[in-house]
């Protein structure tokens, strides 16, 4: 497709810019298209591998827990799940990923703390399905992180994507078309020129 | 208190109390909606969803997609998974880069 340029040395010399600048935006973008698709990748297999381990061992601490359930009363329950002084502590961050600001999460989790409730009221169901809620819960927190910064970049290389193939695609072709166009109808006029002149001289030397 | 917030049925979320983890359990989509609400204003970092509460606020999670901060995740709750979590990974990647690459993999997940 042809842009819209009057065919003078001016628009000629600005499209030759303009190309140039295109030509590196294009190269950068695909640079960045090749250097987000390079994590991107590595992080969707960790992902993968992560989410199904968690999933299963959540499945098996939520069925612990539940057994628990059945076998304690509400209110017990209520009130040894406050008690408890495992307190997950959790710092969250954003960290630069190329121009992107991706969560970092930092878990604090205290291994050998105790649970508070006391022994009387809760059940061994408990305790266990505690344990596994806490085994788990730190992966937890990658799982989100990883999984955020998939869709983080997902959508940013939806976005490269696109850039560069409107580069690619449309507006450079366009532009080597159009400088095509106009180096054509310069030449063209030069020419128109050069013979008008010889007529010309023919013409005068006859007088 | 810790920067985590979990939303779902009781039996999913109730035993995250014990580590400080704000539990929010909810039975509804409505609850599920001014629950999520809560949460985001209570600053979580990580708000921890079932799939059910998920698709309750769809929208809402839509708004903080492209955010880093809060990050929301979805779990399985007590019932079982649904793959729900690995439906969204795999729309994105296929997304991100224009064609399948996880194929049956990603489906089965």
């Amino acid at each position: 497709m042809r842009l819209r340029a009057n065919p003078n040395r001016m628009q000629l010399l600005r499209l030759r810019r303009r190309l140039t600048l295109a030509k590196r935006g294009h190269k950068l973008l695909k640079d960045k298209q090749e250097e987000l698709m390079r994590r991107f990748l590595g992080m969707v297999h960790s992902a993968r591998d992560l989410r199904a381990e968690v999933e299963s061992e959540l499945a098996g601490a939520h069925r612990a827990f539940v057994s628990a359930r059945f076998e304690m009363d509400g209110s017990a329950m209520a009130s040894a799940l406050a008690f408890s002084r495992r307190t997950v502590e959790l710092k969250a961050e954003r960290e630069q990923v190329m121009n992107l600001k991706v969560p970092k999460f930092h878990v604090e989790f205290p291994e050998d703390a105790e649970f508070g409730y006391g022994f009387g009221e809760t059940t061994m169901d408990l305790d266990r399905a505690l344990e596994m809620y806490a085994a788990v819960l730190p992966r937890l927190m990658s799982l989100a992180e990883v999984e955020k910064s998939i869709q983080l970049l997902a959508a940013e290389l939806e976005k490269t994507r696109r850039r560069v193939n409107a580069l690619e695609h449309i507006l450079v072709p366009s532009l080597e078309e159009t400088i095509r166009f106009i180096s054509d109808r310069l030449s063209e006029m030069e020419r128109a020129t050069a013979t008008r002149l010889m007529k010309i001289k023919d013409i005068v030397r006859e007088h | 208190m810790s920067r985590i917030a979990f939303i779902g049925d009781r039996d999913s979320v109730w035993g995250f109390r014990a580590f400080g983890i704000a539990a929010f359990p909810v039975a509804g989509p409505e609850e599920a909606r001014a629950a999520f609400a809560t949460a985001v204003e209570g600053a979580h970092a990580i708000i921890f969803v079932t799939e059910d509460v998920y698709e309750a606020c769809a929208e809402q999670v839509a708004k903080y997609r492209d955010l880093a901060l809060p990050t929301v995740t979805v779990l399985p709750s007590v019932t079982g998974s649904r793959g729900l979590a690995a439906k969204e990974i795999h729309g994105a990647v296929s997304a991100a880069i224009g064609a399948d690459i996880l194929g049956e993999s990603g489906e089965k997940n």
